[in-house]
């Protein structure tokens, strides 16, 4: 089996804060950003799941 | 013979170099919104310095970190403070290019977006830049918006998946700002202690949220 797995270190590549996992594109919707601010990401979280409870959207068509 | 470095998310860094006043929010955080949901990394100068470094740093920093680049020159009135233009976006540019030109191999790569209010105005003061990828908003948000979408859609592979129409993000972008007051007051924040970056992973969870809410 092909590992990633560096030799150096013998770590799994690292993906940097903030990097996403995926190429950007249409179904990869969690931008990267880098995580840094005055709140947490659980705070982040909290605060859009607390405005949209409740809320649907208008799913996009799909290219 | 060592590698060249490359800068974590470089390929989907964009940096953003545009006025931050009042007046230019509309359009700044409609960019953001749209590079954001495109699936790219915003940065720009309104980092936090967490290092120590000098104005000039940061900036050089951004750049060596950033593939592409989005430029607006629009802001060529006077201040109102001190009767004096703005010369930081320009000057900014001009290090983007710089980049590209002299850089490393790596830096050669970079994907430069110019944006201006009024179509062909910037000959009358900065007519070095013809050539550039150089559109005009009119100062609309959805203008700046489907600019910038397609250009960052023109830079990626045939293969790639396909970005979202402009129209598609200015409904979400007005769909979250039209949620932002109730995301504020669950944070406890006054909008004018919302940050850069809160700003870009609030927006960004709104996008992850708002699709699995999608129906």
């Amino acid at each position: 089996m092909t590992s990633k797995i560096s030799r150096r270190t013998m770590q799994p590549p690292a993906r940097p804060v903030g990097q996403r996992a995926s190429p950007p594109g249409k179904t990869a919707r969690v931008p990267a950003v880098a995580r840094r601010g005055r709140l947490t990401l659980q705070q982040i979280k909290h605060a859009v799941d607390t405005a949209l409870r409740g809320q649907t959207f208008e799913a996009d068509a799909q290219g | 013979m060592p590698r060249a470095r490359i800068p974590a998310g470089y390929a989907t860094n964009v940096f953003i170099n545009c006025p931050f006043d009042l007046e230019f929010q509309p359009l700044f955080h409609a960019i953001a919104f749209a590079v954001i949901q495109c699936g790219y990394t915003v940065r720009c100068a309104l980092e936090a310095d967490d290092t120590g470094a000098t104005r000039i740093d940061r900036i050089y920093r951004l750049i060596d970190e950033c593939r592409f680049g989005i430029h607006d020159i629009s802001r060529i009135e006077h201040d109102t403070v001190n009767n004096l233009p703005r010369f930081n976006m320009p000057f900014e540019l001009g290090l983007f290019l710089g980049a590209r030109r002299f850089g490393a191999k790596l830096q050669r790569d970079k994907q430069c977006l110019v944006l201006e209010a009024e179509r062909y105005r910037y000959q009358k003061y900065l007519s070095d830049i013809a050539g550039q990828d150089i559109r005009q908003h009119d100062n609309d948000p959805a203008k700046a918006v489907g600019a910038v979408r397609d250009w960052l859609a023109a830079s990626r592979s045939k293969s790639a998946q396909p970005l979202p129409g402009a129209t598609a993000i200015m409904r979400h972008y007005l769909e979250f700002q039209a949620n932002l007051p109730a995301m504020l007051r669950a944070a406890d924040l006054e909008p004018a202690e919302l940050g850069f970056f809160d700003r870009a992973n609030l927006m960004a969870q709104f996008l992850e949220t708002r699709a699995a809410l999608a129906v």
